[in-house]
């Protein structure tokens, strides 16, 4: 398991103190530190099972602050990358449906499009006019732009993209 | 001091005011900004979330596309993935030639990677910084926000304390702020989900400006565009869920320090600002007038 994950894991002697700190376990189905276990357990379809990997922000003070340097955020993220390889969902659709969205305008513009965003996810995740209302007031604020950006190099991301999609040897990075 | 500078994708957009207002600043203290040529988006959160390589490879493309030794960037989240991707490419050689492969060239090595913030704080003396300020922030009660990626990871972001950071009270205080200690300065606001899971930044970033308002703060200062376009685009429907009245501006450091530098309120852009900062502006002015700072007499 833990070659699988690139991380090691045996280290944790299950404090808690990742599940203490962290601002999304409120809504996880199981709190960090028993995604830990069940790994430690070998029990790997269990942890791809549930939600906790999706709404994981990402914000790093689960790795910051265990005792042990177990990398919670990173092993999270091994997690996020096979369940959005393999098209697992977890009930978080909109979650990996919104990464989709996210990365499809940086790879046409090679920076973010706020606009084409937010079109993009609203298509993807079925909510056609979530955010709508609130595009007005930012447009007037001189927020959001009509059209996308100039000026990224868009061969370089373009080139980038497809060899990270298509030629990089899975599971090999 | 001449730096590359790489704005990010939301310093073009929605947070032009945060672009506006570092440019003033920095053209005030001397440090000189190049335009990375060329830079893309740094991939942030989702590329990190569901591809590694590009994780690492779209900001390498940034890296390698600067010009100068040393690139700063003054969005927490841009900060975070540059500065993560240079210490794991000079750290893991697999690594970076799968990166050059995808860029189709060589790694730039040996380029800085610093967050605004640090630079303006760190850089720059701060008899220095004191000899620009032409007024004062008139004893406006603030709470600095410094948000999850700024310090973290501890080993990689490393120009502040993890848990206790200061840099930005230190330099509130330097202007003339008065800095209220509050318990939320590095817990994340849920800047991922604004657009998927809306109800997690509602319930991260309510409790964040709920401890805002109970410190007593008139601003939050931040110093990351995620955070702020939570904090101040999400913050009336997160208020009116909670069922409170006030509001509470949240406003970018550079831009509270541009106000003692003899920007105006509209060269700083704080009329792009959602929630309404006419109050805030007018209790600065009004502290500068009952106490004097000792450099304008």
């Amino acid at each position: 398991m833990e070659e699988q994950l690139g991380h090691p894991l045996s280290q944790c002697y299950q404090c808690g103190k990742c599940s203490a700190g962290c601002p999304a376990a409120y809504t996880m189905a199981e709190p960090p530190n028993r995604v830990i276990r069940f790994l430690q357990l070998g029990l790997y379809d269990r942890a791809l099972s549930q939600n906790s990997y999706w709404v994981c922000s990402s914000c790093e003070m689960c790795t910051t602050r265990c005792p042990r340097n177990v990398e919670i955020k990173e092993i999270m993220e091994v997690l996020r990358h096979d369940a959005f390889r393999r098209g697992i969902t977890s009930g978080e659709a909109p979650v990996p449906a919104f990464h989709k969205a996210f990365l499809k305008t940086v790879q046409w513009f090679g920076r973010l499009y706020e606009p084409g965003l937010i079109l993009l996810n609203n298509l993807l995740s079925g909510h056609f006019f979530k955010d709508v209302t609130s595009a007005p007031g930012m447009f007037f604020k001189g927020k959001l732009k009509l059209f996308p950006g100039r000026g990224a190099d868009n061969a370089a991301v373009r080139r980038i993209f497809k060899y990270s999609r298509e030629e990089a040897p899975r599971g090999e990075v | 001091m001449k730096f590359s500078y790489y704005p990010g994708c939301t310093l073009h957009s929605t947070a032009v005011e945060y672009d506006q207002s570092a440019r003033a600043v920095c053209e005030k203290l001397g440090i000189e900004l190049v335009d990375v040529p060329g830079w893309a988006c740094c991939g942030a959160t989702s590329a990190h979330s569901v591809n590694e390589l590009l994780a690492y490879a779209l900001p390498a493309h940034t890296i390698t596309s600067a010009t100068e030794d040393a690139v700063v960037a003054p969005c927490a989240a841009c900060y975070n993935r540059l500065r993560y991707t240079d210490v794991r490419l000079r750290e893991d050689a697999h690594l970076r030639g799968e990166v050059e492969k995808a860029m189709g060239r060589p790694y730039r090595a040996g380029v800085a990677v610093r967050h605004l913030l640090d630079v303006i704080a760190n850089d720059v003396p701060e008899e220095e910084i004191v000899a620009k300020l032409q007024g004062t922030l008139g004893g406006v009660k603030v709470v600095c926000y410094y948000g999850c990626l700024l310090t973290r990871p501890k080993d990689v972001a490393a120009f502040d304390d993890v848990e206790e950071p200061r840099t930005m009270d230190r330099l509130m205080e330097l202007c003339g702020a008065d800095v209220l200690d509050w318990p939320h300065r590095v817990i994340c606001c849920g800047a991922a989900f604004s657009l998927s899971r809306t109800d997690i930044v509602y319930h991260m970033t309510g409790k964040l400006i709920a401890s805002a308002l109970r410190a007593g703060a008139d601003a939050v200062v931040v110093a990351c565009p995620m955070c702020q376009s939570n904090l101040d685009l999400r913050q009336p429907a997160i208020l009116k869920q909670l069922g409170v009245k006030e509001r509470i501006p949240a406003v970018y450091f550079t831009q509270l320090m541009g106000m003692c530098m003899g920007y105006s309120s509209d060269e700083l852009g704080f009329k792009k600002i959602m929630v309404n900062t006419s109050a805030l502006i007018k209790k600065i002015k009004s502290g500068r007038a009952e106490a004097p700072a000792p450099a304008e007499g």
